[in-house]
């Protein structure tokens, strides 16, 4: 695999960046969000309309308008509790993770940053608080929709589809998040990334190394350009060529205006890549601020680096 | 002894009951394959009518392996689904006198569907984070219980009308091309099914739902993560099995003289085998063995003498003869491992079928609890003598049922043999006793080594199996026992059973009376539950929980799999084995059907869904499956037996959300509402957790200082703070920290909500 | 004479080599690292020295034993241990029973008959060595705890355990860090440096953690498709060009 990796010829990004054509709602209060707050709006550069041929986003999240302000942030978690069973793994946490940002979210083992990732993609449900996208409360809606409103979440370990062939992995997701006509790019995209995947594209998924199936995983949510992506324990299992690799696709995608939520384990390299630091300890936020004032507090609230 | 639920004919000869012979044949009925004496003719019969009925058990396997492919669910309910079909369409046809069309679209576009989809929606969709034992349990319940609603209800009171109508414009419409011809209704057959695989193959390999649904079988969360509405996509395939069962079921039916429940269960078994052959993926091969089984069958018939003892046997038991020659020798079957989810860690873990209850050391319980059994048996004997019977019949059940405990609750393999080990014994016991002279107390013993030496001989060649595998192996083996050695002369006594006295051996000992018959049953239940006892709290029953949480995590710290499984087996066996004896004595004499296939199936379900994992359970079966249907009669209720299953049937709907079993359901339940609080596995990790939660400041960090520099003195950053940053005391950060006081709420209010899908 | 030998194995899945013609050794004691990038085929090399597949060519020793017949338990029992990429945790068992199950197997204790005279409940000894390992790898707190809800870098943590109470002569690991955080991999550094001091336990393990391998391997092999690419001592290994091509990345 060589480094850096080049953009694929097919390279167009999915995210609803600039809209086709100039129709954009300039409607301030936006209609179908009661719980927006009246407080003015920012234009926010890189989002927009109803852009996309699958549907993808159903509404536009927040209109643009002319303003000086700072914008919503796009992924708001209000007071979020949740466990598993009566088992509470998240007590009250309250981050926002900014428009077109990348946030770190670190901690230690059992921390919680996993229940972080899988309430706000809604595979668990929070027992208590709200979370919104923009202005939009999504508190409570199924995964398959918060996916179609462009949030992805690629989990830890091995997530793919392991009866499946390595092409049917990828065409499964893209095909839904991008429709038949997007698939191919987002395809090549992804083994432009990951060259591996392209050769092994129709081994069956589950026969790969542990490290091949996680760039699979990897590359479904990567080459989709979703609006937010979420990744948990992002280079867990990748050799250290690879893992630079990946970072930098990481920023690359960000350039593009995908807004990123990491969770990982190589704090100083997630350190690197992120603009913004959510720090969690024993199931609440500890720490949520930009990364170039956590300064030396680092050593104190990640031990061990 | 209660009678099994009419799942399976009572007969030893199921098939004999087809109309004139017509699997027999396949010269009789309506144009089947219509034959006279030349060659060709013979030989092109014998295709078209192999090909016919190849072709229904095709399309019942293809629904066998589209459930399974898309829901992992090994659907023994296709039968019932199929039979249900087929009545609906009898009585609209031949009852109600509606048009063709009407009633097929009725039974087989309505019915079939909605069918599948009530499956799924109030059975199988809370079922996706569970070994796939627990649905095989369900599926069995619902084959149950689906025929019995049926019959219970509406079908078969009003008596037949004419034949089961066929799926043809015109009945009795012959096409003919030069020395081949076709009868219109296997024509449709063969178009109907050809037209089935067709599409499901090009659903599978050309469409986005066809790899959606081979995704949602996986994982529905992770195909959720893609965007995709997971339960969307089940249900669509829900519909879609239900429709081919419908279709098998409908086509199927003017094959026999009348549509009963049986017939659909040979017809599922025959499909089983196709579905094995093609390994349960692949629909071309699945084509192929229905095919291959329907020609044998017919060629069977065709060039076996039909009188010849062979024939007999082996003829109605094609199907489950293949299908365990398919089980031991088809390569591809063994060491496959059950696909798990990646995030099944979502859910928190699900209580399951099997699970050692773990010794406590408590032992105060122990004193009371022999008194109070001792005071109950004593209590016993005060009884009238119907009743006395009755509860022994109870107990020696119970005793049966123990066997499930060891294989079911601790090696967590579902076992559809365990009649076959009891009967095992049974005759063994019968046979010494009526040649030979052996007493009963000794052929207890011999009993109980005839029916370990079945067991191993069922655990040894399939020992690779694994799950749904070993199930239908068992199944397969209990169907070859019951129809092929149990009704031999030698073996069960053929038709008139074998006498079977009461244990009494030349005046030492002496049970013939019921109290005292009664009191060895008790003593027998006794020793077989302190055995079960002992071994699930000691090392065996760990290593076995072991093995069924990973095969190769305990082989990797030597615990050897084969032989631990070769245990449970030869263990539940020999309790089956006595119990069986204990059986056949208390009945003291055998017939038909005992130790049949019915009451295999019946068994384990009503075991499993009390709860397999406990001496509890076992109990409650015993005494429920003895009790209930005197209850029913005495309760005046028409046709019990029908109602038996549909209770028992209904008890998987309990069993879906307690896969533990009803009786530790229950006793949890009381436990929750008035027990004295016992430290469960979850309030010890609440408690630690709680212990956790304390947010502690970080290390290194005084309880007043850090605070103050962090919070005062940056401003607001221009673009990308968020409104909580934004809010959060100025700073564009916040620091949380014990104590502090609850931060201020981000900019948005934020209503109460609760997730709830 | 070596602990471990492995002779030219090789290994092909349809048309893809996963190994070929490789070499490996461990002696007695050893510490020894294995790296390589992904799909290298460092798991498919543990799978053939430990059974799980069986090796195309090639032939595995261990204690001057011919392996290639055994099955994968009586090589454990012989004094392999290992812990698994991909989790093989007891799902359902608490973390105490993963490690009273190990104790039992490795003292070939009960069976069926030693059950039935009661003596299957575990006593305080072996409770007692349960808690030892517990405490040794920081999972005191979570010994009654289902291991299908501890979280990855715990559940991970359990293997290791279960494998260490078997008191292996050579224990295989198979990226035990992954999924622990910063303070628990270099403690699992510490555990391990523990494990083969005090034990005498050789080790061989497979990571992509350069840091913990270079902290406690002395010996290094590197594997790149399939074949050894290198081996020596680790910081020379490490350090060597080629090596830092194939799979370091960049001089950082
Ligand atoms: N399915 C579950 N059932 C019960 N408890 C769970 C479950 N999944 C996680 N937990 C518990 O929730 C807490 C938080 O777990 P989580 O997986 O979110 O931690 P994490 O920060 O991602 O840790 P790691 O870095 O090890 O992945 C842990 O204490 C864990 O044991
Ligand atoms: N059953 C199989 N069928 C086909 N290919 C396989 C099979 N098992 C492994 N492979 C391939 O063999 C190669 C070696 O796999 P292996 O799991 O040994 O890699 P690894 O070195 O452990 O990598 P990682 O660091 O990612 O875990 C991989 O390319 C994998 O795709
Ligand atoms: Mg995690
Ligand atoms: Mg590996």
């Amino acid at each position: 695999m060589s480094q850096p990796m080049p953009p694929a010829p097919g390279w167009q990004p999915q995210i609803p960046m600039a809209p086709p054509e100039p129709q954009i709602p300039p409607a301030p209060p936006v209609p179908q969000v009661p719980i927006a707050p009246p407080a003015p709006q920012v234009p926010m550069p890189q989002q927009a309309a109803p852009a996309d041929p699958a549907g993808y986003v159903t509404a536009p999240v927040a209109a643009v308008q002319p303003g000086p302000e700072p914008a919503v942030p796009l992924l708001t978690l209000d007071y979020v509790s949740a466990g598993y069973g009566q088992f509470r793994a998240l007590f009250d946490v309250s981050f926002a993770v900014p428009m077109g940002c990348a946030v770190a979210l670190l901690g230690p083992n059992g921390a919680g940053k996993t229940t972080v990732a899988r309430v706000c993609s809604g595979l668990v449900q929070p027992t208590n608080g709200a979370i919104y996208l923009g202005h939009q409360e999504i508190t409570g809606m199924p995964a398959h929709e918060l996916r179609r409103l462009g949030i992805a979440h690629a989990p830890e370990g091995r997530s793919v589809f392991a009866s499946l062939t390595v092409e049917e992995n990828l065409l499964l997701e893209f095909r839904s998040s991008l429709g038949k006509t997007g698939a191919p790019a987002a395809l090549e995209r992804a083994y432009s990334w990951f060259p591996r995947l392209r050769e092994r594209r129709n081994q069956i998924a589950g026969t790969l190394s542990g490290g091949e199936q996680r760039m699979l995983s990897l590359a479904r949510v990567l080459a989709d350009l979703p609006r937010l992506l979420i990744v948990d324990e992002l280079s867990l299992g990748l050799a250290p060529i690879i893992v630079d690799e990946v970072f930098e696709t990481l920023d690359t995608i960000r350039s593009q205006g995908c807004t990123l939520v990491v969770i990982e384990q190589h704090v100083n390299k997630a350190l690197e890549l992120a603009d913004r630091v959510v720090i969690l300890q024993k199931g609440r936020v500890v720490y949520d601020g930009p990364t170039d004032e956590l300064g030396d507090l680092v050593g104190q609230l990640i031990p061990g680096l | 002894m209660s009678r099994a639920v009419s799942i399976w004919p009572a007969s030893a000869d199921p098939i004999g009951s087809t109309k004139s012979g017509l699997v027999a044949a396949g010269t009789a009925g309506p144009g089947w394959a219509r034959g006279n004496s030349k060659i060709v003719n013979d030989v092109v019969g014998l295709i078209v009518g192999g090909l016919a009925l190849g072709c229904v058990y095709a399309l019942v396997a293809t629904g066998v392996v589209l459930t399974y492919k898309t829901s992992a669910v090994f659907n023994l309910a296709l039968g019932a689904q199929a039979f249900t079909a087929a009545a609906v369409m009898y009585s609209l046809r031949n009852n109600l006198g509606l048009p063709l069309i009407l009633s097929f679209v009725v039974a087989v576009l309505i019915v079939g569907p909605l069918l599948g989809l009530g499956l799924y929606v109030t059975l199988f969709r809370r079922l996706r984070n569970v070994p796939e034992a627990v649905r095989l349990v369900v599926a069995l319940g619902v084959l149950i219980l689906l025929p019995a609603i049926v019959q219970a209800l509406w079908f078969g009171k009003g008596g037949n009308r004419g034949s089961p109508p066929a799926l043809v414009l015109e009945q009795d419409k012959v096409y003919a091309w030069g020395p081949v011809s076709i009868p219109a209704d296997q024509l449709s057959t063969i178009l109907f099914t050809i037209l089935v695989v067709v599409g499901l193959v090009a659903l599978f390999k050309y469409t986005n739902l066809g790899l959606q649904m081979r995704a949602v079988v996986e994982s529905p969360r992770m195909v959720q993560l893609a965007g995709i509405n997971a339960d969307r996509v089940s249900m669509i395939s829900w519909m879609l099995s239900g429709t081919i069962a419908a279709l098998g079921g409908v086509l199927l039916a003017p094959l026999f003289l009348s549509i009963t429940p049986s017939n659909y269960t040979i017809l599922l078994v025959a499909a089983i085998a196709a579905a094995v052959f093609g390994r349960l993926t692949s629909l071309p091969l699945t084509l192929v063995g229905g095919l291959a089984l329907g020609f044998l069958q017919q060629a069977l018939s065709r060039y076996l003498p039909s009188d010849s003892v062979l024939a007999q046997g082996l003829r109605p038991s094609l199907p489950f003869v293949v299908l365990f020659l398919l089980l031991l020798f088809w390569p591809g079957l063994r060491d496959r491992r059950e696909v798990t989810d990646p995030l099944a860690g979502v859910d928190p873990p699900a209580s399951s079928i099997a699970g050692t209850v773990r010794a406590s050391k408590d032992t105060s319980k122990v004193l009371p609890l022999t008194l109070g059994t001792v005071v109950i048996v004593a209590l016993c004997l005060l009884l009238p003598g119907i009743w006395m019977y009755r509860i022994t019949g109870a107990i020696v059940l119970s005793t049966i049922f123990l066997s499930f405990t060891v294989l079911t609750g601790m090696a967590g393999q579902i076992s559809l043999c365990q009649a076959a080990f009891a009967g095992a014994g049974a005759y063994g016991a019968a046979q010494l006793a009526n040649h030979f002279n052996v007493p009963i107390m000794v052929g207890l013993l011999v009993g109980g080594l005839v029916g370990l030496a079945v067991g191993m001989l069922i655990s040894l060649p399939t020992l690779g199996l694994r799950g749904i595998y070993l199930t239908l192996a068992t199944l397969a083996f209990t169907l070859m026992v019951d129809q092929i050695v149990f009704p031999l002369e030698q073996v069960g006594g053929g038709p008139a059973g074998l006498e079977v006295p009461r244990p009494y051996w030349s005046g030492f000992i002496d049970f013939s009376d019921d109290r005292a018959f009664f009191l060895l049953c008790v003593a027998a239940l006794a020793v077989a539950a302190l055995v079960v006892w002992l071994v699930r709290r000691g090392t065996t029953g760990r290593f076995l929980d072991a093995i069924r949480g990973s095969e190769t995590g305990a082989a990797s710290i030597g615990i050897n799999p084969s032989r631990a499984k070769i245990t449970a087996f030869a263990l539940s066996a020999l309790i089956a084995g006595v119990g069986g004896v204990l059986l056949s004595s208390w009945q003291q004499r055998t017939s038909a059907g005992d130790f049949g296939v019915g009451n295999s199936l019946l068994w384990a379900l009503v075991v499993i869904i009390l709860g397999a994992r406990t001496i509890k359970g076992a109990l409650a079966g015993g005494f429920l499956l003895v009790l209930f249907p005197e209850l029913l009669k005495a309760a005046g209720i028409p046709n019990p037996e029908a109602w038996q299953g549909v209770v028992f049937g209904l008890g998987t709907f309990v069993f879906v959300r307690h896969p533990e079993g009803l009786v530790d359901a229950i006793g949890g339940w009381y436990q929750r509402h008035f027990g004295r609080p016992e430290r469960t596995t979850e309030e010890v990790r609440r408690i630690v957790t709680i212990d956790l939660s304390e947010p502690e400041p970080p290390a290194g960090n005084g309880a007043s200082s850090p605070q103050a520099p962090y919070t005062a003195g940056v401003g607001p950053l221009p673009d990308t703070a968020g409104a909580v940053a934004g809010t959060a005391g100025g700073g564009s950060y916040r620091y949380a920290q014990a104590g502090s006081g609850p931060p201020q709420p981000p900019s948005m209010p934020a209503p109460p909500s609760f997730g709830g899908t | 004479m070596p602990l471990l030998a492995a002779e030219s194995i090789s290994k092909h899945f349809g048309g893809i080599a996963a190994l070929v013609g490789v070499d490996l050794n461990v002696e007695p004691g050893e510490f020894v690292g294995l790296v390589g990038p992904n799909g290298a085929g460092k798991t498919t090399l543990f799978n053939c020295l430990l059974g799980i597949l069986k090796p195309n060519r090639g032939r595995v020793f261990f204690r001057g034993r011919d392996l290639s017949r055994m099955p994968m338990h009586a090589r454990a029992r012989l004094g392999l241990g290992r812990t698994f990429q991909r989790l093989e945790v007891f799902s359902g068992m608490t973390v105490r029973d993963h490690f009273l199950v190990a104790d039992r197997s490795r003292r070939k204790k009960g069976g069926l008959f030693g059950d039935l005279v009661g003596q299957g409940t575990p006593t305080r000894r072996e409770d007692a060595r349960a808690e030892a390992v517990g405490e040794l790898l920081g999972l005191t707190e979570l010994l009654d705890v289902p291991v299908d809800s501890l979280s990855l870098g715990h559940a991970r943590l359990v293997e290791l355990g279960r494998a260490v109470l078997t008191e292996p002569k050579l224990l295989m690991l198979d990226e035990p860090s992954s999924g622990l955080d910063r303070v628990e991999t270099m403690e699992m550094a510490r555990v391990l440096q523990s494990v083969q001091a005090e034990r005498g336990t050789a080790i061989l393990l497979v990571e992509h953690d350069l840091e913990m391998v270079s902290l406690v391997t002395s010996r290094l092999y590197v594997l790149e498709f399939g074949e050894m690419l290198a081996t020596g001592p680790t910081p020379q290994v490490l350090a060597h060009p080629v090596v830092r091509r194939a799979y370091v990345g960049d001089v950082a």
